[in-house]
């Protein structure tokens, strides 16, 4: 069956690129890979891939577009036509558009977010090789996550998006956020791969993003990323913590421009066959933040 | 040292504030409850209306946060602004309130 692999990529607009380039290669400890234009082009050390992250100099912040990596090039024409008999329109971006990048097809989400599919990168391989590899390089920087792990947006109308990722995309939800009677849809978090989230959706504004998260291993390194934070006096959303949702171990805070990463650790394994875990909006504040059990206005509100 | 009159989420606060430190900060240290979100210009969530006072504004921010426009008539981010003087200002919420509690039509709704 045709397969989505996993989120490979996401584009940020940032507001001074080189203020930004320094912050993810220094602070978070990615490796820049490549220039075009106005964007800047970057891998984390233990990703195959040309880059997971660009960052485009822009007079605002947020999402460009983020995209998922499939598994042939017949899967990118399997899922091109389930998403147009879903009834969103799709175009094709042609090779080399950016760097290191082939043919991808993009469509626009229920919730305004612009999306790709692609099967086509460059592959750069890790420092650490694919033979006989060491288990971590001793040339990294920063808080040097795993990868790119997934991203969280905001919407106003969850249930349609939902229905398109699992119908036309094939991912299954493995974690929801309700109203007490079960009828509204306050949260949705999504999976194609074994992670407990690949992307996820709050209740929200059309078009925005929530934040970007890295894969690191374990708890230790989400508190060795605050510190590392902390040396660089980046301004913090939270504090180490642990979610309900997804049980993930957590950190947030956000970059030059304002847009807010987060460094993540464990979760759950997630398979086809689990039943989609409900949180209530009773419990919402323990579902989020699991120790604090209250949400914050900053979480809520601030986004790019 | 200026003083910063703050009107945020219905109240009238005073902070003292340093001339090399955003309001935004004198506010949280004085624990001041602020609207606070990215802190680096991006989010708008401390957006305010200066009402009176000189500031200068940190002009690398987000245009979704504060348009040109916006800095124009006098509104400012709190988190990336510096005080040049006494300074009154009042949040984006309290002041759409204000606004609308003004407005004869609003008020004609009410009675």
């Amino acid at each position: 069956m045709a397969k989505i692999m996993r989120m490979g990529r996401a584009e940020l607009k940032v507001l001074d690129l080189e203020k930004s380039v320094d912050y993810y290669t220094n602070v978070i400890g990615l490796e820049e890979t490549g220039r075009m234009g106005d964007s800047v082009y970057l891998k984390a050390w233990d990703e195959y891939d040309h880059h997971s992250l660009i960052l485009t100099k822009s007079n605002s912040a947020g999402l460009v577009h983020f995209g998922f990596k499939v598994e042939t090039e017949d899967d990118l024409a399997y899922f091109e036509n389930k998403i147009e008999e879903f009834g969103c329109t799709t175009t094709r971006i042609s090779n080399n558009t950016r760097l290191g990048e082939g043919e991808a097809v993009h469509f626009i989400l229920p919730t305004g977010h612009h999306c790709e599919l692609y099967h086509e990168i460059d592959f750069l391989g890790k420092k650490v090789g694919h033979i006989n590899p060491h288990p971590w390089s001793l040339e990294t920087k920063g808080i040097a996550p795993h990868s790119l792990d997934h991203i969280l947006l905001t919407g106003d109308d969850l249930k349609t998006v939902t229905r398109f990722f699992i119908e036309a995309l094939n991912f299954r939800q493995s974690e929801r956020i309700t109203t007490i009677d079960g009828e509204e849809l306050l949260g949705s978090f999504l999976f194609t791969s074994n992670k407990a989230h690949d992307l996820a959706f709050v209740k929200g504004p059309d078009a925005k993003l929530h934040h970007a998260g890295f894969h690191v291993d374990e708890l230790h390194d989400v508190f060795r990323a605050a510190d590392i934070l902390s040396m660089y006096e980046v301004p913090f959303d939270v504090t180490p913590t642990r979610h309900g949702l997804t049980r993930g171990k957590t950190i947030y805070f956000f970059d030059p421009s304002g847009n807010r990463n987060e460094a993540f650790a464990g979760g759950y394994y997630a398979f086809p066959d689990m039943p989609t875990v409900t949180w209530t909006e009773d419990k919402i504040g323990q579902g989020i933040f699991y120790h604090r059990r209250e949400l914050s206005e900053s979480f809520m509100k601030a986004l790019t | 040292m200026y003083k910063v009159t703050l009107k945020a989420r219905g109240q009238q606060f005073e902070v003292s504030c340093p001339p090399n430190v955003t309001p935004l900060r004198a506010a949280r240290d004085q624990f001041i409850p602020i609207p606070t979100g990215c802190q680096q210009g991006g989010c708008g969530m401390c957006k305010v209306k200066v009402l009176d006072g000189e500031y200068a504004q940190e002009l690398v921010r987000s245009h979704d946060a504060l348009s040109n426009e916006e800095l124009e008539n006098g509104y400012a981010l709190a988190c990336c602004m510096m005080p040049k003087s006494d300074l009154e200002i009042i949040t984006l919420e309290d002041y759409e309130k204000r606004k609308n509690e003004s407005n004869p039509a609003n008020l004609a709704e009410i009675k």
